[in-house]
């Protein structure tokens, strides 16, 4: 799964690279005096990209034991999205606010991958970057929000069970964005930029406590009662791999 | 490529594939369809009926669950113990399990862990962990519960170690402060145990009980004070010669707590063996290192023995011994006397039983009930001057059919058969009347319980569980209609619930662990409460034990 994700962002990263590629193959291009070309068509000046969007994939690392029956190992993987809108750029300088969705999600290496364990988050925060150089942009970030996680347990004798909680979270992060000059792909269109950013950073939140019940009661039975799962830690540290289109 | 070539329409498709990519990498929702199988490979779960709750033990991860149903809610403890669980039952006398965990042999991946005999209270109480010095297979207790003997059974005595002892055992005395095992080997004539009977305090020159052990053609007493009060030698007693090719098996032990001595009867021969215990005089005692030197003897009791009782009808003791033959054998102890009394059938079980008295009534004496397993009769007998009257006090009912097993409740005044047709036959122990209990679903199992004595639970493959009534002359039979089939039944003493009702638990047949609680003067559907999968209790607080 893991792999799944990362190839997945590579993916994303190549397609990014590559089209930074071919718009300096672009720029070595000679029109004949016959074309019009786009440099000769009146245009805007460009301005520098206020939205950004994101697609990003993480790796997230559980210290609690826990982890074992959710996951075969300590690491989980997950992906989500990304808005920005940079809202005050004195200089070198930025500051955007965000709003992220998140996911992760795994099959339990303990039980012959019986358990499958779920969550998604949903957050806003700032973002401070710097231009240190013309296409690298260091940045901090803080998020705040909401993780849902649920877990299934299939096959406990004759039942599914299923358990879920919500808890509020804090991430701070850090990480290095690497982006391309801003250029417009079509004509009369609005300039776009590429990023390619990795992202390393710490979640603080209370655990998960989980309360199983049967995932479907027939209508009619006796009533089931609920069972404690037991906790699991939702603070760990993570690192994301990410690439973002900027408008 | 011209840069004008690129269109808003070849990024977006560009996004709509990345972000389809991401979303296949995410997994998004799967099949559950291949997932209802197999959550924990987990050996059956079987429900031992404590006092005050239900024990399960998942034999495979070593934890055990106490099911109880305080102020009407089922609900789950796990307790963890040891892995590899060999065995495990109530504790005799006490709300308790007991439980053995043989531990696990380490190796390059594996963490060595030793075994142990775990205590656990159904009550939430602290467990207690006696860690023993070999892992044995098997364990018996004394009747109170105060002694556990944990030794090797033949039949699955593999250690799993480089060697092992298998007439070594442990002696665990439950009683003391600090709880040490006693280790002791039996002496062995070429076999290894296959079972061990405690004895009741007998009247030794010094009273006190006996350990006996039984294997393959012979039997071993030992002293329980062995190595501690007294230095007293085990005392093997052969139950053949050496020439005999015979193979026995001790399969049922008596006690002659007055006599003292003790009656064996064997599986692969018909004698009966008796032990007598002579006292010896101190000199005797110096040398023999005992107070008493076993003499063995065998008593002729038919062809094929299958049952034996004692009893005490005011003449002495007498061993009462039923079997394939036609015939009653009646055997005085002390004189190896034996009488037979010619019945109608063979004897497949045999029941005796001292009725209650009644107000003005005089002194009840010992009747016994003769079942045969081919025949559809059934014999009583009353056992007051059996020797003389013989015949005479033998009377002969008919029966619907023959009988595939029989749940005597003498204090009810009452007996239950069972049929191979699973229906039921109840039995007036006093008027000897016969009440046939039909069943369209058939009767798997029946089971009472001391907190309600008047009824009888009735184990169904239907998803009803029956009760009957178990008032001589006014049987009364319902159902309840329950989620699943019910296959085992306790009844928790009133005295025993935070809110002084006796509460019923149901268990029901699920390896993710299935209990049906209902109040127990009253049960009914519309006020029960299930627990289901409670296996999956703790969970995540216990992965780290049950994922080595």
């Amino acid at each position: 799964m893991k792999m799944i994700h990362l190839t997945g962002v590579f993916c994303v990263a190549a397609a990014g690279v590559c089209g930074a590629g071919m718009a300096h193959a672009a720029n070595t291009w000679r029109p004949s005096p016959h074309v019009r070309t786009l440099q000769e068509v009146p245009e805007d000046p460009i301005t520098p990209p206020r939205l950004s969007l994101e697609l990003f994939g993480n790796t997230a690392f559980v210290k609690d034991n826990a982890y074992r029956l959710v996951s075969s190992d300590r690491d989980i993987g997950g992906g989500g999205a990304a808005a920005m809108f940079r809202f005050w750029a004195p200089g070198r300088v930025g500051l955007s606010g965000r709003i992220e969705i998140a996911g992760e999600d795994s099959r339990g290496g303990t039980f012959e991958g019986t358990t499958k364990y779920e969550s998604s988050s949903l957050g806003a925060g700032l973002m401070l970057d710097v231009t240190v150089y013309r296409y690298l942009h260091p940045y901090v970030q803080v998020t705040g929000g909401r993780s849902t996680a649920e877990i299934n347990l299939y096959g406990v004798g004759s039942s599914n069970l299923r358990a879920s909680d919500s808890v509020l979270y804090g991430t701070g992060a850090a990480g290095l964005r690497f982006v391309t000059q801003p250029k417009r792909w079509w004509t009369g269109g609005r300039a776009l930029a590429f990023s390619v950013y990795v992202e390393g950073g710490y979640t603080l939140a209370p655990d998960f406590s989980f309360e199983a019940k049967l995932r479907s009661v027939p209508e009619g039975d006796i009533p089931a009662e609920t069972l404690p799962l037991g906790g699991l830690e939702r603070k760990r540290a993570h690192s994301r791999l990410g690439v973002a289109v900027h408008f | 490529m011209k840069p004008g070539g690129l269109t808003r329409r070849h990024v977006l498709t560009a996004f709509a594939l990345l972000g389809a990519a991401h979303v296949g990498a995410c997994g998004g929702d799967f099949d559950t369809s291949d997932e209802s199988q197999g959550w924990g490979a987990r050996s059956d779960l079987k429900a031992v009926p404590l006092d005050s709750a239900l024990a399960f033990v998942d034999a495979t991860h070593g934890t055990a669950f106490m099911v109880d149903a305080h102020l009407g809610t089922p609900h789950a403890r796990p307790i963890e113990v040891g892995h590899t669980v060999a065995k495990y039952e109530k504790r005799n006398g006490k709300d308790e399990l007991l439980v053995l965990s043989r531990g696990l042999v380490g190796t390059r991946d594996v963490k060595d862990e030793p075994p142990a005999l775990w205590v656990l209270p159904a009550a939430g109480g602290v467990p207690v962990k006696v860690p023993l010095d070999a892992r044995y297979t098997s364990f018996a207790q004394s009747a109170d519960g105060t002694f556990v003997m944990l030794f090797f059974a033949e039949t699955n005595a593999k250690a799993g170690e480089v060697a092992f002892n298998p007439n070594q055992m442990a002696l665990v005395n439950l009683s003391t402060p600090t709880i040490a095992p006693r280790t002791l080997t039996v002496p062995s004539l070429g076999g290894v145990p296959t079972a061990i009977d405690f004895s009741p305090v007998l009247a030794l020159k010094q009273p006190r009980p006996l350990v006996l052990v039984r294997s393959k053609n012979y039997v071993t007493l030992l002293d329980l004070l062995h190595g501690q009060a007294e230095n007293r030698e085990e005392i093997s007693i052969p139950l053949t010669l050496p020439e005999d090719g015979r193979t026995l098996f001790p399969v049922q032990v008596e006690w002659d707590v007055v006599g003292p001595g003790v009656f064996i009867r064997v599986s692969g021969g018909s004698d009966i063996f008796s032990v007598r215990f002579a006292p010896l005089d101190e000199a005797a005692t110096a040398v023999a290192k005992n107070d008493f030197r076993a003499v063995l003897s065998q008593l002729a009791a038919g062809t094929s023995p299958s049952s034996m009782v004692l009893y005490n009808a005011g003449e002495g003791t007498r061993l009462l011994v039923a079997g394939a033959d036609k015939a009653l054998f009646v055997i005085d102890p002390v004189s190896s006397r034996t009488v037979q009394i010619p019945i109608e059938h063979e004897v497949g079980w045999l029941s005796v039983w001292t009725p209650v008295a009644g107000p003005g009534a005089g002194e009840p004496t010992p009747q016994a009930l003769l079942l045969p397993s081919k025949a559809s009769k059934a014999t009583f007998v009353d056992l007051l001057k059996l020797e003389s009257l013989k015949t005479r006090n033998l009377e002969v009912v008919n029966l619907t059919a023959p009988a595939t097993g029989l749940s005597p409740f003498p204090a009810q005044g009452l007996a239950v058969l069972q049929h191979m047709d699973r229906s039921l036959t109840v039995l007036d122990l006093a008027a000897r009347t016969v009440s046939p209990i039909r069943s369209d679903v058939g009767i798997g199992g029946l089971r009472a319980s001391g907190a309600t004595p008047s009824t009888l639970y009735m184990l169904t493959p239907s998803e009803r569980l029956g009760l009957l009534t178990l008032v001589p002359g006014r049987l009364g039979v319902s159902d309840i209609r329950l989620d699943a089939p019910a296959t085992e039944v306790l009844v928790t003493p009133a005295a025993l619930e935070p809110d002084m009702v006796s509460r019923l638990l149901v268990v029901h047949a699920d390896n993710g662990g299935y209990v049906t609680v209902m109040n127990a003067a009253t049960p009914t559907r519309e006020t029960a409460k299930s627990i289901r999968g409670f296996v999956a209790t703790d969970l995540l607080s216990r992965t780290e034990r049950n994922v080595p």
